[in-house]
């Protein structure tokens, strides 16, 4: 078969998958005309059960925190993953980590970008910081704030300095970390089975107020562990990655 | 409330985190870590088969959270155990035991992620089995996907490694977005993913599009995972690559876990609405059918041990595919047991590979004809499990072969048995071959494969052992 | 229209998939599986849609104010973060295949393994 034969079968396959598809997708009720029941009573009910006025966290963190923990291991493994692939591998050797790679080209990094990456640094990790510990308030959470907080760690790369980004953030460090952040979560949850409570039962004070930074038990808790995880994972991703281009070179010869 | 249930995913997932923290701080004593997650796996395996034991009495529920459904409407996600599920949780636990234990000698050096990946994987094996909510399903089946992606490529130093890992990944990433695909729409026709209210709410009104194409699509995504015919390829080129105790849990567990599925999304949730029973029947079955015939004559040229093993995998989640098919208790069971049987049998024939490996250098078998006589145990093993492996007694696969047999005899399609003998003997057979071959010398060596000469050259050992045997020529 | 997010769904489904299936570079197939997942995306929050309702975060409105649905958007959430880092572990295994292989073309690829 012709490569050009099989580019139009694949495309008819393509075409008649769509049509398969759409056939399915215009049996729902339509844009706009969700039927419910689970967000309906969600809504009405999360509120005054939990005290959280962000709906979307509380279901995240306490009605579906079981899921949440399969996600967030999830991440972990990816991580993990990245890191035992790009590991140095035999036959070549961890250059000193000069930050210009000989073969390539860098240009030095411009005034304008050094400075904002590191006037910003602050900001984000302040907003990170922010959003992880708001979950029950605002449309904010541990996922969010975590990538923010990663976010800012990488501004301090593309300020020029990728070896500050190294110091500020070594493998074993974020790995540690990282741990921390998943498997405190899946300790809360066991620690609700300790008390004879079912596990990830929201077995702390729920506060007074709905939506007061103290307040929905064990999502506040719950999403600050994740925002740990999650940037402790998109480090040690981004470092690896970054490791892997402008450090290790084959041994020539 | 049996808080067993959430144990046998929290302990696995906790000791993965304990390892990866403590790695890094404890060096040279990572044998404690070694240890320590054997315990876990183990001790999983016992929960899980006293889990078992109580769902004698009636499924056993389990809601997170405590939040218990309201008038019908689950707000939580669930547990659902009942003995097909918890067995085959069981399986898994005590084959990733198995490996993990075949690891301690096999690398010399086990690094801390490889511990900590088998144990994630089994919590997500574990999770796929017990889950009743749909969402709940896929993200156990992704993180049972990205452990099996990571474990696969867990020594880059091979070539081949990335490539059957990439493959690996990318197939089964796509089948479980066409599978959330379709839970995406049947959440849009019904505002639930408890499995449970989901059949119950459409099983009241005819299957339409929507119903029919949300199945399929979840179906899909499972039959990928299954291995099933045409969607086998990855399976192959991913045990060629993977390290030997990592593919006993990708034969002998992950791809029944894909068959389960189906079975559960039927059975739970579309069985009611779609109808045509028949019809959906005979569609199964005759995709189980292809499947096993493929996967046995794949099986038979094949002279790399590890992708002829894959093969009979294949063939065999064929057989398991056509058993379910027969939508009949007895042919359940039988799967049931059949499984059991060969998890159990396939992890013995991939061990055995693995010290041939370890001690030999190679796994093609035109190669390593008659060089396997000193390693006189693993050929007794090796034999004997070539036995079970061909369905014969007093293995579990002859049990559990007969229970489907009966129910195909009984539904009118005995042409069933004699095709499924007729797999069994091509498998099995190809199995003895190897084993008389490299364990006995008996016979002549087998043709040699042009591909397979070509590859001996790079072919390393997977092991850190640089002293082994001697290379392939 | 009531159904074109719909369609948007299917088309950026049906694209994903042809990209994948004829792909000559690993980065662009990768790329292609994350635009299949950017499918189920829409997918779900579309179908979370309530014409009319606000975003369901009760912080300064009532209670009982019609909102959309919060489930769909707990789920995309998660799964955006989770589907970064997955792909960067496809990307890892495409940075390993290019060091090894020199090549980066999937249909190369598939004649070197042998």
């Amino acid at each position: 078969m012709t490569p050009s034969l099989r580019r139009w079968v694949f495309l008819a396959a393509a075409a008649g998958f769509v049509a398969f598809y759409l056939w399915g997708l215009l049996g729902l009720p339509g844009f706009g005309k969700y039927p419910g029941p689970y967000g309906f009573v969600l809504n009405r009910i999360a509120v005054s059960q939990t005290k959280a006025t962000g709906v979307v966290s509380a279901v995240n963190f306490d009605y579906r925190g079981f899921d949440t923990l399969g996600e967030e291991f999830i991440l972990l493994t990816a991580a993990a993953g990245v890191s035992i692939v790009l590991r140095r591998l035999r036959g070549e050797r961890e250059r000193s980590a000069v930050d210009e790679a000989v073969d390539r080209d860098v240009p030095a990094t411009s005034s304008a970008v050094r400075m904002l990456a590191l006037l910003f640094t602050g900001p984000v990790v302040v907003v990170g910081w922010w959003l992880a510990s708001h979950a029950q308030t605002s449309p904010s959470g541990g996922f969010q704030g975590g990538v923010f907080l990663a976010t800012a760690f990488i501004l301090v790369y593309l300020s020029g300095e990728f070896l500050v980004f190294k110091r500020f953030s070594p493998v074993d460090l974020t790995d540690v970390v990282e741990a921390v952040g998943a498997g405190g979560f899946a300790a809360i949850g066991v620690s609700a089975v300790a008390m004879g409570l079912p596990y990830l039962y929201n077995f702390l004070p729920l506060g007074t107020t709905p939506g007061a930074v103290s307040s929905s038990g064990t999502i506040v808790l719950i999403s600050f562990f994740v925002g740990l995880e999650v940037a402790a994972a998109f480090i040690l991703i981004v470092g690896e990655l970054l490791e892997q281009t402008l450090l290790i070179r084959r041994r020539s010869g | 409330m049996d808080h067993l249930l959430a144990l046998v995913v929290a302990v696995p997932l906790l000791t993965a985190v304990a390892i990866f923290a403590a790695g890094p701080l404890l060096g040279d004593r990572r044998r404690v870590l070694d240890a320590m997650a054997i315990g876990a796996a183990a001790s999983v395996a016992v929960m899980l088969a006293v889990i078992m034991v109580r769902t004698a009495g009636g499924d056993q529920v389990y809601w997170f959270g405590g939040f218990r459904p309201a008038r019908g409407i689950a707000i939580g996600i669930d547990f659902e155990a009942g003995s097909l599920s918890a067995g085959l949780a069981s399986l898994a636990a005590v084959l990733v035991t198995a490996a993990m234990t075949f690891s301690w000698r096999y690398f010399r050096r086990v690094a801390t992620y490889y511990h900590a990946l088998m144990l994630i994987f089994l919590a997500g094996m574990t999770g796929f089995c017990l889950t009743g909510d749909i969402f709940d399903l896929f993200v156990w089946f992704e993180l049972m996907g990205v452990a099996a992606y990571a474990l696969t490529a867990y020594r880059p130093e091979e070539r081949g490694s990335l490539q059957g890992a990439l493959n690996f990944a990318v197939t089964n990433s796509v089948g479980a977005y066409l599978s959330l695909s379709g839970i995406g729409l049947i959440y849009g026709r019904t505002g639930a993913l408890n499995m449970a209210q989901i059949g119950t709410y459409i099983g009241r009104h005819p299957p339409d599009g929507l119903v029919t194409v949300a199945f399929l699509l979840i179906v899909a995504g499972l039959l990928i995972k299954g291995a099933i015919v045409p969607f086998h390829f990855w399976l192959a080129d991913a045990h060629a690559v993977a390290p030997t105790p990592v593919c006993v849990l990708l034969s002998g567990v992950m791809v029944e876990l894909g068959l389960y599925g189906i079975a559960r999304v039927y059975w739970s949730v579309f069985g009611l609405a779609l109808g045509h029973r028949a019809a959906i029947s005979h569609v199964f079955l005759a995709l189980g059918v292809l499947t096993a015939v493929v996967g046995a004559l794949f099986c038979f040229r094949e002279r790399h041990i590890k992708r002829m093993l894959a093969f009979s995998t294949i063939s065999h989640a064929g057989m398991f595919l056509a058993g379910i098919a027969l939508f009949t208790p007895l042919g359940l069971a039988g799967v049931a047991v059949y499984v059991a049987g060969h998890g159990l049998v396939k992890a013995a024939l991939f061990l055995c590979v693995g010290i041939v490996l370890h001690r030999l250098g190679s796994v093609n078998e035109t190669w390593l004809h008659g060089r396997g006589r000193p390693l006189r145990v693993t050929g007794v093993v090796f034999t004997l499990a070539a036995l079970g492996l061909a369905d014969l007694p007093p293995f579990a696969t002859f049990l559990g072969k007969g229970y489907i047999d009966e129910s195909a005899w009984a539904h009118g399609l005995p042409w069933v048995m004699g095709v499924f003998v007729a797999c069994a003997i091509l498998t099995g057979g190809s199995v003895f071959r190897v084993a008389g071959g490299v364990f006995y010398g008996l016979g002549d060596a087998p043709s040699e494969d042009p591909a397979m000469a070509a590859m001996a050259a790079e072919e390393t050992s997977e092991t850190d052992s640089t002293s082994s045997g001697p290379r392939s020529p | 229209m009531q159904y074109f997010p719909f369609v948007v769904v299917a088309w950026i489904l049906g694209v994903g998939l042809y990209g994948i299936v004829t792909s000559r570079h690993l980065v662009h197939l990768i790329m292609c599986l994350i635009v299949v997942q950017s499918s189920t995306y829409v997918l779900l929050l579309g179908v979370g849609y309530v014409t009319g309702a606000v975003a369901p975060y009760f912080y300064d409105i009532g209670v009982h104010t019609p909102a959309v649905d919060p489930v769909v958007q707990a789920l995309a959430l998660t799964d955006v973060v989770v589907e970064a880092a997955v792909t960067a572990l496809l990307l890892a295994f495409a940075v390993q295949a290019h060091k090894r292989f020199g090549t980066l073309d999937p249909q190369e690829l598939v004649s070197l393994k042998g």
